[in-house]
């Protein structure tokens, strides 16, 4: 595999940095979580390892009031900044925002040099998603900083008996973008791809990369295949309504479902239906995400972790493959949510159309 | 604060950030399909929804004459049930059924 960071990558290639408003790229922050122990340290030390000619801020969060994190990612010249004694999402909380803003502040008085990307470490014990609320409502922060992606890190050797016993490991699991399975050589091949099956079955959309030492092995691409077929199986048999089909696939009480909602969807639509099954369903929504291809717009990409919906980013001058949704719920019944989508997207005129033409 | 009509400087929803269109016209056409689908859905609980042309505002209020406003979804949605002393649920099949006879009719 080639040596292109995992972690960093270019702003001009990140897509979604410039909002609706067409305001200038914010700073883009990548998000390392990961259980107790399962590589993120090791990851993001080999990632600022090549990242020399651009290096990152890095934020490290820990659960001890003392850190070693800090310790191996000091070089001498830079050092991360601290919020331990407790996690960035509960009790250190408001660490977050002077910890982000402090960087804000070295910029301007000139201590540091611009910097378009930080990494936040947190803790393992940490549940991304009242981070990534900070990150999105914070009066300040949300102005200067925007969630790229939430990495997570799952250990090869004991992820899976760690998604069984550890619920927080679940959630930091559902709100991956991209997962890296840590420790593969420690493991049998066959055991690593059960993990990664494993990994797709709960969050199908995230892409998950095999390392070892935090270095690639392989990559595997998110599950659309079968989804894919499924949707083009439904509307052969004309079932095919606004959303066409959906694949679900069930772990104890939750479920995942794919959504293809169609080209032409009416945002107006989507957002009063989305707004309304969070306002009713919100704790048992755990993730939501996804590209719509709105009407009169650029598609547009949802990212939703529980009850926090980011900020929707137009995807400027670029293709899509189709809209696209994926819904990890708990407890909710998933064929009952594809329909009520579809019957909300149909209430507006122009997609009803489409539903006319469809027939 | 907004000094014309003292609306409190509420947080965009994330609702508000998708570009309605190229020119003013799209935001109200925006506008309005939103209060049409809120209407759809409200009115089956007995409400009705207005929009006042002031800020992100829109009215909500019931047969009885109690009316209540409501900035952006969230509170759209809270305002309703309060007004309509039931739940919403978008997964209520009874609500589906009517949303989908209401389509199949027009």
């Amino acid at each position: 595999m080639s040596a292109a960071p995992l972690l960093f990558r270019s702003p001009a290639a990140a897509p979604g940095a410039r909002d609706a408003s067409g305001a200038a790229a914010r700073r883009q922050v990548v998000l390392l979580s990961g259980f107790l122990g399962s590589g993120k340290t090791t990851l993001l030390r080999t990632e600022l390892a090549r990242s020399k000619s651009d290096p990152p801020a890095v934020i490290v969060n820990d659960v001890g009031d003392t850190v070693v994190d800090h310790a191996l990612l000091t070089d001498g010249t830079r050092g991360p900044a601290l919020i331990s004694g407790g996690c960035a999402c509960c009790i250190r909380r408001p660490d977050l925002a002077p910890a982000l803003t402090g960087l804000l502040d070295d910029e301007q008085r000139g201590v540091t040099a611009h910097r378009s990307q930080i990494v936040i470490e947190t803790s393992g014990l940490a549940d991304p998603g009242p981070i990534a609320f900070t990150l999105a409502n914070d009066p300040v922060l949300r102005h200067h900083f925007t969630l790229a992606r939430t990495c997570v890190t799952v250990d090869a050797l004991l992820g899976l008996d760690t998604l069984r016993r550890h619920e927080v490991a679940v959630r930091q699991l559902l709100a991956a973008d991209e997962v890296f399975v840590t420790k593969a050589d420690l493991v049998e091949s066959a055991r690593v791809q059960m993990l990664v099956e494993r990994i797709h079955a709960w969050n199908p959309s995230a892409t998950v990369t095999v390392t070892a030492n935090g270095l690639p092995l392989r990559v595997v691409r998110p599950t659309t295949g079968a989804a894919g077929r499924a949707a083009a199986g439904a509307a052969a048999r004309g079932v095919g309504r606004a959303v066409s089909s959906a694949e679900g696939v069930r772990t104890h009480d939750v479920s995942t479902v794919e959504v293809m909602p169609g080209d032409g969807v009416d945002w107006q639509a989507f957002a009063a239906w989305l707004s309304l099954l969070l306002h009713a369903h919100g704790p048992d929504v755990l993730r939501v995400k996804g590209v719509l291809n709105v009407r009169d717009a650029d598609p547009v990409t949802v990212n939703g972790v529980q009850h926090v919906v980011h900020r929707p980013e137009h995807l400027r001058g670029q293709g899509s493959a189709g809209s696209r949704l994926v819904f990890v719920v708990r407890g909710l019944d998933t064929a009952l949510l594809t329909r009520s989508l579809g019957t909300f997207l149909a209430l507006a005129d122009d997609s009803r159309a489409l539903c006319r033409s469809v027939r | 604060m907004c000094v014309l009509c003292y609306e409190l400087a509420d947080e965009e929803h994330w609702a508000d950030a998708v570009a309605a269109g190229p020119d003013g016209q799209g935001r109200v056409r925006a506008r309005h399909r939103r209060l049409r689908i809120l209407t759809a859905v409200l009115s089956r609980y007995g409400l009705t929804v207005s929009d006042p042309g002031v800020g992100r505002h829109v009215v909500v209020a019931d047969r009885k004459g109690a009316a209540e406003m409501a900035a952006g979804l969230p509170a759209v949605w809270r305002t309703a049930e309060r007004l309509a002393g039931r739940r919403i649920d978008p997964l209520d099949r009874a609500l589906l059924d009517a949303l989908s006879g209401e389509e199949a009719a027009a």
